[in-house]
C-alpha cells in the first residue's frame, strides 16, 4: 500500500511534468512562428523615431475627444453605395433612394407607372425609341432625382417648375368635376390661340392637351367642350368600349354617317347650322369670342336641310383637316375661305378631293349646288 | 512498469489526460504565466541569433525556467486531481 502512494505521487508528478512541458511547447511555437514570419515585435507596439514609446499613437482620454484625439464630426454622414445602382449615398438619403431604386415602396410603383404612360405618349408622338422607358437606369435615375424633390422641403426651381408642368397636366386629368377642367384647359388654349392664327401647332396642342386627360366621355363635358371637341376628333362612340374615337376628322375607322349622327345626337341640329352657317358665310376671320358659332342672323329658313345634307356629309370635316395650313380657324370646318375667295374651284376642288380621298354620296354634289346658292345670298 | 503504463493508458483512453491539459493551460494563462513565458522567448531570441534560433533551441533554454515559474497553487490543484484518479484507478486494480 505504501508503495501505491509513492508509486501515485511520482506518477502524478511526472504526469504534472508533462502537462506542463506540453504548455511550455505550445508558448514557444507561438513566439517561434512569430519571430520567424516577422511580426514578434509588432506585439509590442511601435517606437517613435525619438525613442517614446508610442506617443503618436496613444490612447487618448479627454473630454469631446475619441480615442485618437479626434473631435467629434457632426456634419459628416456615413456614406452608403447603393447595392443595384452602385452610387455613393448620404446615409439620410439612404433609404429614400433605395426605395425608389429598387421599385419596392409606395411611391415607387405609382412613379413608374407614371413615366410608363408618360413615354409612351411621347413615343407615339416622336416614333423613336429614345424617348421610351425601355432604359431602366436613366430613368431611374432621373425620376429619382425629380421624387427627391418630395423628401425635400425646398427642392430646386428647375424640379419645381418641371413638376409643376408635369403636375399641371396630370392635376387637370385628375379633377373629378369631370374633365370640364380638362376640357376648359383645352378651350382656354384654344381661345388664347385666338383662332386666329390656324396654324398646325394648333391643332395638335389641343388635341394633346385633351388627350393627355385619359378617356373622355360626353355625359362629362359641356356644350362648348363638345363642340371644341368634335371640331379637331372623330367623336363616334365605339360600340364596344363606349368610349369616344380621338382620332382625327378623317378617321378611317368611322363612316361620315357616324360621325354626323354622332353630332346630331349630341349637339342638336342648330348647333350644326349655326356651326356650318358661320363657317361658310364669314369671309373675316373669326374673332375669339365666337368659337365656330358664327353669324347666326345669315340662317335662312329654307337652306336648313339643302344645309345640313350638303356639309355634314364629311366634306367638311374632311376639309377641315385638309386646310388645317389655312389662315382663319373657322375654316377648320369647312371650305369657306376657298369658297369665299374662288367661288368657282370648291365645286371641283371639293369633287377632286373627295373623289381622290373619300367615297362620298352622290347627293353630296347637289349639295354643293345649294351651297353655292346659300352663298351667293 | 507496467502498471505505469497501465495507469497511463487510462488515462488517455478515459479522456483524463486531455481534459487536465486544457484546465492547466487556462489556468497558466489566467495567472499570467504564459505572458512570462512568451517574455522568455524573446528574450532568448534577441540574445540568440534570430535567423538560426529553432524550437529546440528555444526549448532546451526555456523550459526549466518556465517550469519554475508555475504557480504552486495550479501545481497543487492538478497534482489532487491526478492523484485521485490515479487512487482510484490503482484501488480498484488491486481489488
Amino acid at each position: 500500500m505504501i508503495n501505491m502512494d509513492g508509486l501515485v505521487s511520482r506518477l502524478s508528478a511526472s504526469v504534472l511534468e508533462e502537462l506542463v512541458d506540453d504548455a511550455v511547447m505550445g508558448v514557444i511555437f507561438d513566439v517561434h512562428r512569430a519571430s520567424k514570419l516577422g511580426f514578434l515585435a509588432v506585439e509590442d507596439g511601435c517606437k517613435g523615431s525619438n525613442g517614446e514609446t508610442e506617443q503618436s499613437h496613444s490612447i487618448v482620454i479627454g473630454p469631446n475627444l475619441d480615442v485618437f484625439g479626434q473631435a467629434a464630426l457632426k456634419n459628416k454622414q456615413h456614406e452608403c453605395i447603393c447595392p443595384s445602382c452602385n452610387r455613393t449615398l448620404a446615409a439620410s438619403r439612404f433609404a429614400p433612394h433605395l426605395e425608389k431604386c429598387m421599385g419596392m415602396g409606395r411611391n415607387s410603383s405609382r412613379i413608374a407607372s407614371r413615366r410608363i404612360a408618360n413615354s409612351s405618349k411621347e413615343g407615339n408622338g416622336t416614333g423613336s425609341n429614345g424617348g421610351g422607358s425601355s432604359s431602366a437606369f436613366p430613368t431611374g435615375i432621373l425620376s429619382d432625382d425629380e421624387d427627391d424633390a418630395d423628401w425635400t422641403f425646398g427642392g430646386t426651381e428647375k424640379k419645381r417648375k418641371r413638376k409643376d408642368k408635369h403636375n399641371n397636366r396630370k392635376k387637370n386629368s385628375k379633377v373629378k368635376n369631370g374633365a370640364s377642367a380638362s376640357v376648359t384647359a383645352a378651350a382656354a388654349t384654344v381661345a388664347d390661340h385666338n383662332f386666329a392664327s390656324m396654324e398646325g401647332a394648333v391643332v395638335p396642342v389641343e388635341q394633346s392637351t385633351t388627350l393627355s386627360n385619359g378617356p373622355l366621355s360626353y355625359e362629362t363635358l359641356g356644350v362648348m367642350d363638345k363642340k371644341s371637341l368634335l371640331l379637331q376628333m372623330c367623336g363616334v362612340v365605339s360600340e364596344h368600349t363606349g368610349k369616344l374615337c380621338t382620332r382625327s376628322l378623317r378617321c378611317p375607322q368611322h363612316s361620315d354617317e357616324q360621325k354626323r349622327n354622332i353630332r346630331l345626337a349630341l349637339l342638336g341640329s342648330q348647333y350644326e347650322q349655326n356651326q356650318l352657317l358661320g363657317t361658310y358665310i364669314k369671309s373675316e376671320p373669326v374673332d375669339s369670342d365666337n368659337v365656330g358659332n358664327v353669324d347666326v342672323d345669315s340662317y335662312e329658313d329654307g337652306d336648313s336641310q339643302a344645309v345640313r345634307d350638303a356639309l355634314t356629309r364629311g366634306t367638311s370635316w374632311d376639309h377641315a383637316t385638309e386646310h388645317s395650313g389655312t389662315s382663319s380657324p373657322a375654316d377648320s370646318t369647312s371650305t369657306t375661305s376657298s369658297s369665299s375667295k374662288k367661288p368657282i374651284t370648291p365645286k371641283g376642288g371639293k369633287k377632286g378631293k373627295k373623289g381622290s380621298k373619300n367615297s362620298t354620296p352622290p347627293s353630296s354634289i347637289a349639295g354643293n349646288a345649294a351651297l353655292e346658292d346659300l352663298y351667293s345670298h | 512498469m507496467k502498471e505505469e503504463d497501465v495507469l497511463t493508458a487510462k488515462m488517455i483512453e478515459s479522456g483524463e489526460l486531455n481534459r487536465w491539459k486544457e484546465l492547466l493551460r487556462m489556468r497558466l494563462t489566467e495567472c499570467g504565466w504564459r505572458d512570462q513565458v512568451k517574455l522568455l522567448c524573446r528574450d532568448a531570441i534577441k540574445q540568440g541569433n534570430v535567423e538560426e534560433m529553432t524550437v529546440d533551441q528555444l526549448n532546451a533554454e526555456v523550459t526549466p525556467k518556465a517550469r519554475t515559474l508555475v504557480p504552486d497553487a495550479v501545481k497543487i490543484e492538478l497534482l489532487t486531481k491526478i492523484k485521485t484518479f490515479l487512487q482510484e484507478n490503482t484501488i480498484q486494480e488491486s481489488q
